[in-house]
């Protein structure tokens, strides 16, 4: 693909241009490191890898999915957002947008994702080194899939084009870029660092002993589902109004196989009752059972629900240690 | 004399189902094409006439009438018109899957045509949804501001479809006070049903646990409208207390046609329990003189039971794939994407929720 060069300065007033014709939204430090709209470049925090993925804003928190009144539904309108533009999103966090395109877009045609997915571009900031202790994602199978994809050179950016709608950019503020006449190698895509989890099939771990180890520290708090940019179960819930329960909302919230009602059916019967069980689910989930129905594994390797787990639970520790007689023979 | 009557009759429900399915067939391929290619096809002569606009709406009714049954003439030209102005709008999302609509998870009303108390806290309502669908598919019942439910259909008709539901949960109990003409909201049928066509010219087993008799009704229903196609039936149905026994109405009819085994797990007070023995379902099933010589057997009920029948009819020699069991699950969605009913990787709304043994008969826990 295409590749552009670009001054520090002038990504600078790259960013402020596209601040005044779209909502530019990037990664700010705030309490923890999120994506939030922003005016100003000087905002954007690049040093690490934002604590909260960039799911929320898609896949939101909190979906009206009709309003009712009696029986009468209706659907709010989706509100064509003015274009958004998301600066900074790393390469774990774009893949994982990937595979959620794929559920809801490709698989479902979830209307209320669509309307939100529909006019964004992302621009991606590759990691020169791991950002953090606990990633993972070379060894997962991550894509190109961006936009732009912007390589920090210290004093300017290789930018690298995508998409049409990428290139489209570009070309509308064609003054600030110089075009640049070296592709970008595999070995600057290469994220150093960060390829901690050695086991690449885990279908013939179902058994072992070893999940139990280190999963009963487990809270069943739901924070690594929360925190992680793949993870896409949700739940309906109606709300009633109180002045009138005749009318009122059936709103979908995010939800959590980490929780035991997740599989509380009427009559109170539990299918995952342990939470060991429900761990395992949802790595298998990650790992396995996603690539069965889409041929790729859900999980990017961002390690954000190791990051984010009150007891600092590492599956990709527990999955390595399954595996370490094995590779002790090797 | 029977036989000969049902397989009429089979026959008859087919052909007017291939009928029925080459009519909307017929209907999809109307509303479709372009408006540009059915003017041409009319009769070049008209089209010179003044009012082109009125003329072709007039052609459309006509190129109708000819190809629909005459009760529905009536209906065509209104739906051509509604297709004429959906092309002139473009639509925005095209659904992806086949019978999904605009906004999967958008219910469309329909009507309770009949409600039925069938024990004292399980009733069978009657909804005039017209639509396709096997025997052990399900769909999802809302009523706003309680939530949605899914709940397997119980019959087999193009007509209506039958609900079968136990008041357990929010919803349910919400659903027991529907009254006939009232509106109920449903969006479907999903999932799976059980593979009828694959397995004709076999004895059918059928053996169901309280409630869990209600998907199996549906497969009743279908050998009913389809008899010629598979030999023996052999039903065995166990409830908890002579109160608790499901469609009373219909038993008299399936104990002429049919083996019917019944059990109730007690019965104190002696009432009238259609011949039901006292004990478990799993010790008639134990006690009948079966092989799996031809013989496929359809298995639903609480976990506990499904779990002992299908060890019973192990040890009668059945294989994994002559057994066919229904999950149960928390849903939400019934599209595969809220997870919450998944089962090591397999959806119980979409792949399921009939299982054949096989495929998920390993599964302990999950």
């Amino acid at each position: 693909m295409q590749v552009f060069r670009q001054d520090k300065k002038r990504w600078r007033e790259f960013l402020i241009r596209l601040s005044r014709s779209a909502e530019l939204i990037a990664p700010v430090k705030t309490d923890l490191l999120r994506f939030e709209p922003i005016t100003d470049p000087e905002q954007i925090y690049l040093e690490k890898n934002a604590y909260f993925p960039l799911k929320e804003w898609f896949f939101r928190k909190e979906e009206v999915i009709f309003q009712f009144t009696g029986n009468k539904l209706t659907v709010p309108a989706f509100t064509a957002p003015k274009q958004r533009i998301f600066f900074g999103v790393r390469k774990c966090d774009l893949n994982a947008i990937r595979h959620q395109d794929m559920v809801f877009i490709n698989d479902v045609g979830d209307p209320y994702y669509k309307a939100q997915r529909e006019h964004s571009l992302l621009l991606g900031y590759h990691c020169n080194t791991a950002p953090s202790q606990y990633c993972f994602c070379g060894s997962m199978d991550l894509v190109d899939f961006f936009d732009l994809m912007f390589y920090d050179k210290e004093d300017y950016f290789l930018i690298e084009v995508g998409s049409d709608r990428g290139e489209a950019l570009i070309a509308e503020h064609h003054d600030l870029f110089e075009q640049h006449n070296r592709l970008i190698t595999q070995d600057e895509k290469h994220i150093p660092g960060a390829d901690r989890l050695k086991v690449k099939d885990i279908a013939h771990l179902y058994d072992n002993p070893g999940w139990k180890e280190g999963v009963d520290k487990c809270l069943s708090c739901g924070a690594c589902t929360a925190l992680c940019p793949t993870c896409y179960c949700f739940e309906f819930h109606d709300e009633t109004k109180l002045a009138d329960p005749q009318s009122g909302e059936r709103k979908r919230f995010w939800s959590s196989c980490q929780l035991q009602d997740f599989t509380r059916v009427a009559g109170d019967h539990v299918f995952r009752k342990e939470r060991e069980e429900r761990f395992k689910h949802r790595i298998y989930h990650q790992l396995d059972y996603f690539r069965e129905k889409y041929g790729i594994q859900m999980c990017v390797g961002c390690g954000r629900c190791i990051e984010g787990c009150p007891t600092r639970i590492d599956f990709v520790d527990i999955i390595n240690r399954m595996e370490r007689p094995e590779k002790k023979e090797a | 004399m029977a036989q000969g009557f049902f397989r009429r009759k089979g026959k008859t429900a087919e052909e007017a189902d291939a009928f029925q399915r080459f009519i909307d067939q017929k209907l999809r391929e109307l509303s479709h094409t372009p408006s540009g290619k059915k003017r041409k096809t009319s009769s070049p002569a008209r089209a010179k006439i003044k009012f082109p606009a009125k003329k072709s709406a007039k052609g459309k009714g006509r190129r109708k009438r000819i190809l629909l049954s005459p009760g529905k003439a009536t209906m065509a030209p209104e739906k051509a018109k509604k297709a004429a102005a959906k092309r002139i709008t473009p639509v925005a999302i095209v659904p992806k899957r086949p019978g999904a609509s605009e906004n999967p998870y958008l219910p469309k009303p329909y009507r309770v045509l009949d409600y039925v108390r069938e024990s004292p806290d399980t009733f069978t309502i009657a909804v005039d949804m017209k639509t396709y669908h096997d025997p052990g598919q399900f769909v999802q019942v809302s009523l706003p501001g309680f939530g949605e439910s899914p709940i397997s259909i119980c019959s087999d008709s193009r007509e209506f479809i039958r609900l079968n539901i136990r008041e357990v949960g929010t919803v349910t109990k919400a659903l027991a006070k529907l009254k006939v003409g009232d509106t109920v909201l449903i969006r479907g049928p999903y999932g799976r049903g059980y593979p009828m066509q694959a397995l004709r010219g076999n004895d059918l087993i059928i053996i169901g646990g309280g409630c869990g008799v209600a998907p199996l009704k549906g497969i009743i229903d279908y050998v009913y409208n389809h008899r010629a196609a598979y030999k023996d039936i052999y039903l065995f149905l166990g409830y908890r207390s002579p109160d608790d026994i499901l469609f009373q109405k219909e038993l008299e009819q399936w104990k002429k046609d049919y083996h019917v085994h019944m059990t109730v797990d007690e019965n104190k007070q002696q009432k009238f329990c259609y011949e039901a023995t006292t004990g478990f379902v799993t010790d008639k099933l134990k006690a009948a003189p079966i092989d799996n010589h031809g013989k496929v057997a359809f298995v639903c009920g609480p976990p506990i039971m499904m779990k002992f029948t299908t060890h019973i009819l192990k040890e009668k020699g059945f294989n994994d794939d002559q057994i066919f069991v229904s999950a149960e699950r928390l849903m939400y969605c019934a599209l595969g994407v809220c997870c919450h009913c998944m089962i090591r990787g397999k959806f119980t709304c979409i792949d399921g929720p009939v299982f054949r043994y096989d495929e998920i008969g390993h599964i302990k826990n999950d």
